[in-house]
């Protein structure tokens, strides 16, 4: 493994990145729904003061947990999944790189790009908030972040993960949006509507919910801004509960080893189905 | 490095080849010297591809390929370092040619001077700016090549270089591979049309449904493979004769009012006029092509 040769893939990366169309819409959406998210903050200040900063970062979450893991999931989906369709995987796999330079370039390359996005969200939204409303509900930008970022990366790998299954893009970004639905229902309607239906135990209802990155970053979102209790839902009350103020370091490594874990799986996935 | 290695660049020892039930390379060895240039001849489906890409180290397989004395089973990336691979057709990258080139000079360790140069002596520098998905078949294939030849890699490998190409192109590309070839560059490419392999091979392996069926020099296997195109001017009321005796004698005539052409072997080409003078046909005159 050669780490120039990773730098010089994950540079590329990152142009392939800028003339993505899909890359630059998301990160446009994003960007001005946080600066839009941040002029009704400093709306709401003036008017309703804390309970309305409060809303309003709930919102910020929801808008998270809407965008980040579409962006992570149909981005990743689409990596490796259309540059087979292309062929340009096969071509560059015939140059002296091998498969895991090429797939740690990938990681990187988009990993930059997407955080890259996410901060510019929250640089400019804090910004703005300072600006017109003297700083009031910017720690709730700043604060969130990290856990934002965890998510986005976490949502890639899952990508990765499809992609290296997928043969055609398409059928690559399908499974995203499936698999996006299938972790936002899950997140809400499914633990809770299971819990009720089966009867699930706490402790299983707490293990369902948090292996799920996007309850973990919204129970840790929650715990983070510390918004009201009713937020944090049952799987959240169950975590505070059980964990206690351990919750977010757990949260945050659930994410990490979604990062790792989902990045590894998805090498040695794609290492199978180019090599056989 | 052993002399041995370096006199046979490229090794092929017992390479197997399975997908599921289907055997796609069935215990093939050969070897390539160094200067040598070989054509994999064969139909579709014969293995050829299958055997670049054991060659390249990029799919499993049994048996082993070497390249200078390294496995490309275990030394993928160094056997590649010294390979410079042009595909049946460059694919359609987002990025300008500009840029490819870049990125491949850095990956294969060449500077950006020998990147420019090369551009510059396959008429390519202008097109820098272009992305490379806009340009058109030849000029992706002459891009394909460009990008193989930096680093100054020992050998180049081509999957059927010409293959989309229109006739122009293909004898415009072929030229340059001569010059290369002249130049002592050892060249192993795939081919279905023998008028390639005539064209660039010094040696053949003909490959068909993953094993060798023979393997040695163009001049070898030229009187087998070469055709030539025979037609006779003759009078109308000859023509019908003519024919007539050529199907007899086992040949396929193709006549129109003043002509008949008729499509042989090399060898055989003398055959022809036997059949006509048996006969005693003489035609007013004749021309010959060679297909090849």
């Amino acid at each position: 493994m050669s780490l120039r040769t990773v730098a010089t893939l994950t540079q590329q990366e990152l142009l392939d990145a800028l003339r993505n169309k899909w890359f630059v819409a998301y990160a446009i959406a994003f960007v001005l729904l946080c600066v839009g998210l941040a002029m009704m903050i400093i709306n709401s200040a003036g008017y309703t003061g804390i309970s309305g900063f409060g809303r309003t970062a709930a919102g910020l979450i929801n808008l998270v947990l809407f965008l980040a893991p579409l962006m992570g999931l149909t981005l990743g989906a689409q990596a490796l999944a259309t540059e087979r369709e292309q062929g340009t995987l096969a071509y560059m796999l015939a140059q002296p790189v091998s498969l895991a330079e090429v797939f740690m370039a990938k990681f990187f390359g988009l990993a930059i790009a997407m955080s890259a996005a996410v901060s510019i969200g929250f640089s400019l939204s804090s910004l703005a908030i300072i600006y017109w409303s003297g700083g009031t509900g910017v720690d709730v930008f700043l604060r969130l972040l990290p856990l934002t970022l965890l998510l986005t990366l976490s949502t890639l790998s899952i990508g990765l993960i499809i992609s290296a299954q997928a043969s055609k893009t398409v059928t690559a970004l399908g499974l995203a949006v499936v698999t996006w639905l299938l972790l936002v229902l899950i997140g809400s309607l499914g633990i809770m509507g299971m819990s009720i239906v089966v009867g699930l135990s706490p402790t299983v209802l707490l293990i369902g919910s948090v292996i799920n990155p996007l309850e973990a970053f919204r129970i840790g979102a929650v715990l983070q801004i510390r918004g009201s209790l009713e937020l944090l839902g049952p799987a959240g009350l169950v975590a505070r509960d059980r964990i206690g103020d351990m919750t977010t370091a757990v949260l945050t490594l659930v994410m990490i080893v979604w990062i790792i874990g989902g990045a590894f799986v998805a090498y040695l996935l794609a290492r199978r189905k180019e090599f056989q | 490095m052993t002399d041995t290695a370096v006199q046979q660049l490229i090794q092929f020892r017992n390479v197997t080849k399975q997908f599921g039930s289907l055997r796609a390379l069935d215990s093939l060895s050969f070897d390539v010297r160094t200067g040598e240039s070989v054509a994999l001849w064969g139909s579709n489906g014969a293995g050829k591809t299958t055997l670049i890409r054991c060659l390249l180290g990029v799919t499993r397989f049994d048996g082993d390929v070497l390249v200078e004395g390294l496995s490309s089973k275990r030394r993928g990336k160094d056997v590649r370092q010294r390979i410079g691979y042009v595909p049946q057709l460059m694919p359609y990258f987002d990025l300008p040619v500009g840029e490819m080139v870049l990125l491949i000079t850095r990956l294969r360790g060449a500077t950006p001077r020998e990147g420019l140069e090369l551009l510059e002596q396959f008429s390519l520098a202008e097109t820098r700016r272009n992305p490379v998905r806009s340009l058109s078949g030849g000029m992706r294939q002459k891009l394909a090549l460009t990008l193989a030849l930096l680093g100054n890699p020992a050998l180049l490998v081509l999957d059927e270089p010409t293959a989309n190409l229109d006739a122009n192109t293909q004898k415009e590309l072929l030229g340059m591979l001569n010059d290369l070839k002249r130049d002592g560059r050892t060249i192993l490419f795939t081919s279905h049309r023998w008028s390639e392999v005539r064209a660039l091979a010094d040696s053949v392996v003909h490959l068909e449904k993953g094993r060798i069926l023979e393997r040695g020099s163009v001049s070898d296997l030229a009187p087998e493979r070469d055709h030539v195109s025979i037609r006779f001017e003759m009078d109308s009321e000859l023509i019908g004769r003519a024919e007539s005796a050529l199907r007899t004698a086992g040949f396929i005539p193709f006549t129109t009012e003043s002509h008949i052409t008729v499509a042989v072997q090399d060898r055989a080409k003398m055959d022809v006029f036997a059949v006509l003078r048996a006969e005693d046909i003489g035609p007013r005159n004749f021309d010959m092509e060679v297909d090849a």
